[in-house]
């Protein structure tokens, strides 16, 4: 994985001026890494209709493990053969070929690490001080830098849970 | 079929689904003039406010939504050359142009009345069509409806991007989770890691995540970056004058979208690209295309919004989804206890007649706020993307737990986002796990079924005429991208994707 930094344009006013940051993975490393990921979800559900339950009501009955077992076992083999599609590509073009690439990615990881810790303290906060702080975070995550901006739309989107769901949907937000 | 449309028009003509109508038109046209917002994620992310409407008001909203957003991505595609919409990539050949020649209020007048016009023939085909459709059908038992739920999972060819692989990966991902909770025949349950999977894989949260969460972290890719400039504001001539010699390019427009439609899968993307390059390839002069030719815009509008009718006819009809929109819409209208396909017409013949009149009702609508709102439109798309991406990801939270009030649902909605922005990433489209989690206890439980009324004899799929018939346009779908490279390769037939390259 390759770590790259190319300074951009003149940013809109309000927005940060961060040199775009990317990060670069072969598509090759990407599917082998897919295809592992994709059978190690196949061998879980193959693994697991062991345990179901081998009774039938009718003799005809495929039964309750056969769905998930075809299934299971196609997925594993199209996994294994994108892999193996994977590791040529990578002695054909190299790791660096045909990248797939993850742009501003600190930003990326750092909403879904935000929005994750979000979800885990919202039940304990209450859903309106979480997303109070919740998204003017995701909004400095989005390079949005105007103070301004940020209190505005985070009162407005609070405003509009409040009345929307709570008031005229009737869902009790935590 | 007057008197059920006459009925369809009476549940239509009140102020639920009249709002409904309303805010959707105006949400489709928002949607579709954002570049990076699709109908999709508009779709997925409306179903939560739907929960408190009645059934016909959610659907008429939802189809609202899908129409409008249809055309008005050809707002950005004429103005900035950025189409807020797939479809509209067609339009922008020669819209653009138009635009360049000063001639924008032209162009968007001529892709907002023969939206209208498309809009509104694909309607009536739709109405003609459906119940003919539907008729056939009613005599479908389990082979048929096992071959039905085969011949829609057949679509992943269609709807996956790159290799075919990884979208055949998605769909059979899908079906395994949609194995997870109780056994459909015999009620045991299976991979129950909490009791809360004794349900299954919660649908709306799993839409939600894979469509518009997945696409919140998209944009936070994009969002330092700036928005086309669209600082001119075109005049909207609003004149018909403007169609002197297209009838023949409006009708085969709408024909074609409406055929290309229907078929599931095609959508409004390749109805509109099939439509420009058969207007190419049929003029006299072709080099005036991609040059801003009015005939352009004229057929790739025309047949993106009549492709929407079309794509309707399969979900109503079969209840197989034609495209990743009206995936979402099929699970919305399970969340609303209707199940689409042959026996919606027999049980509640009133329901999709009321879509239809919708539908009618709202192509005025739709053309009304083309004409006025171009203003409004164009500063929509001024929107910076992280604006959108806070408030996406926002309603995102609120839609999924408002499903069950709890917590477990936005646990779902965030894994499915995060696997969604992932699979993206190295090409596994999310359209094929949603298809999957659709049409995988269809699948299932049809074959089981059909199985143990033949004493397990599985020549009973082949045996079986229509059964055996949508096996083989099943296998004919998942082979067509091969077979049309072949017969390319062999005769030398020009690809429309050749023919737009010229």
């Amino acid at each position: 994985m390759t770590l790259t930094s190319e300074s951009q344009g003149e940013p809109r006013k309000g927005l940060s001026r961060d040199a775009e940051r990317q990060w670069k993975i072969g598509l090759g490393l990407a599917e082998v890494i897919g295809g592992i990921a994709f059978a190690a979800i196949a061998c879980y559900f193959l693994i697991s209709a062991q345990d179901l339950p081998t009774f039938k009501f009718n003799p005809a009955d495929p039964g309750v493990a056969a769905f998930p077992n075809t299934m299971g076992a196609i997925l594993l083999a199209c996994s294994l053969a994108l892999a193996v599609i994977g590791v040529i590509r990578i002695r054909r073009n190299g790791t660096d070929n045909e990248p797939v690439v993850i742009v501003q990615p600190l930003n990326v990881m750092g909403a879904i690490a935000v929005t994750v810790i979000y979800t885990l303290v919202m039940p304990f906060v209450t859903y309106y001080v979480a997303t109070a702080i919740w998204v003017p975070l995701i909004l400095l995550l989005s390079s949005i830098r105007s103070w301004k901006m940020i209190a505005i739309l985070t009162l407005s989107l609070l405003v509009f849970a409040y009345f929307v769901f709570d008031i005229i949907l009737n869902v009790k937000l935590p | 079929m007057i008197e059920s449309l006459g009925a369809g028009f009476g549940l239509v003509f009140n102020l639920n689904a009249v709002t409904a109508l309303l805010v959707g038109t105006i949400i489709g046209y928002v949607v579709g003039a954002i570049p990076g917002l699709t109908s999709s994620i508009a779709l997925a992310v409306i179903i939560p406010f739907t929960f408190k409407m009645d059934p016909v008001a959610a659907i008429v909203l939802m189809t609202s939504i899908y129409m409008a957003s249809e055309y008005s991505g050809a707002i950005p595609a004429i103005l900035a050359n950025a189409p807020g919409t797939p479809a509209a990539a067609p339009t922008a050949f020669d819209g653009y142009p138009m635009r360049l020649r000063g001639e924008a209020g032209n162009a968007l007048t001529l892709s907002i009345l023969g939206s209208g016009f498309g809009a509104l023939l694909g309607t009536i085909f739709l109405i003609l069509s459906a119940m003919w459709i539907a008729k056939v059908a009613l005599v479908f038992g389990p082979p048929e409806y096992f071959s039905l739920a085969v011949l829609g999972l057949s679509l992943v060819g269609v709807l996956s991007t790159g290799l075919f692989l990884k979208g055949f990966i998605g769909l059979l991902f899908g079906l395994l989770l949609a194995s997870i909770g109780l056994d459909p025949i015999s009620g045991n349950p299976r991979f129950e890691i909490t009791t809360a999977f004794l349900e299954g894989i919660p649908l709306l949260p799993a839409l939600i995540g894979l469509f518009a969460l997945s696409e919140v972290f998209y944009m936070l890719e994009t969002a330092h970056k700036k928005a086309p400039e669209m600082t001119e504001i075109p005049k909207i001539s609003m004149s018909f004058g403007l169609f002197r010699g297209m009838g023949f390019t409006l009708n085969r427009s709408a024909i074609i979208g409406y055929a290309v439609g229907v078929v599931p899968g095609a959508g409004a993307t390749i109805a509109a690209l099939t439509s420009y390059a058969e207007e190419k390839r049929s003029s006299k002069n072709p080099e005036t295309y991609g040059k801003g030719n009015p005939k352009g815009v004229v057929a790739a509008e025309t047949a993106n919004n009549s492709a929407v009718a079309g794509a309707l006819a399969p979900l109503l009809t079969l209840g197989i989804p034609g495209s990743a929109s009206t995936a979402i819409m099929i699970g919305a209208l399970m969340i609303h206890g209707i199940r689409p396909g042959p026996m919606l017409f027999v049980d509640q013949p009133f329901f999709p007649y009321a879509i239809f009149a919708s539908m009618l009702c709202g192509i005025p609508v739709m053309v009304l706020l083309g004409l006025f709102g171009v203003r409004l439109w164009v500063k929509v798309t001024l929107i910076p993307t992280g604006i959108l991406a806070v408030v996406v990801a926002a309603i995102c939270v609120l839609g999924a737990y408002s499903n069950e009030s709890t917590m477990y649902p936005v646990w779902i909605m965030i894994a499915f986002g995060i696997g969604g922005y992932l699979m993206r990433k190295v090409d596994v489209h999310p359209a094929p796990v949603v298809l999957a989690l659709v049409l995988g206890e269809m699948m299932e439980t049809n074959f089981r079924r059909a199985l143990m009324g033949q004493g397990g004899d599985p020549m009973v799929f082949l045996t079986a005429p229509i059964s055996a018939v949508l096996l083989t346009l099943a296998v004919l779908v998942v082979f067509a991208p091969f077979l049309r490279t072949l017969w390319g390769r062999k005769f030398g037939t020009p690809k429309t994707a050749d023919i737009l390259d010229e």
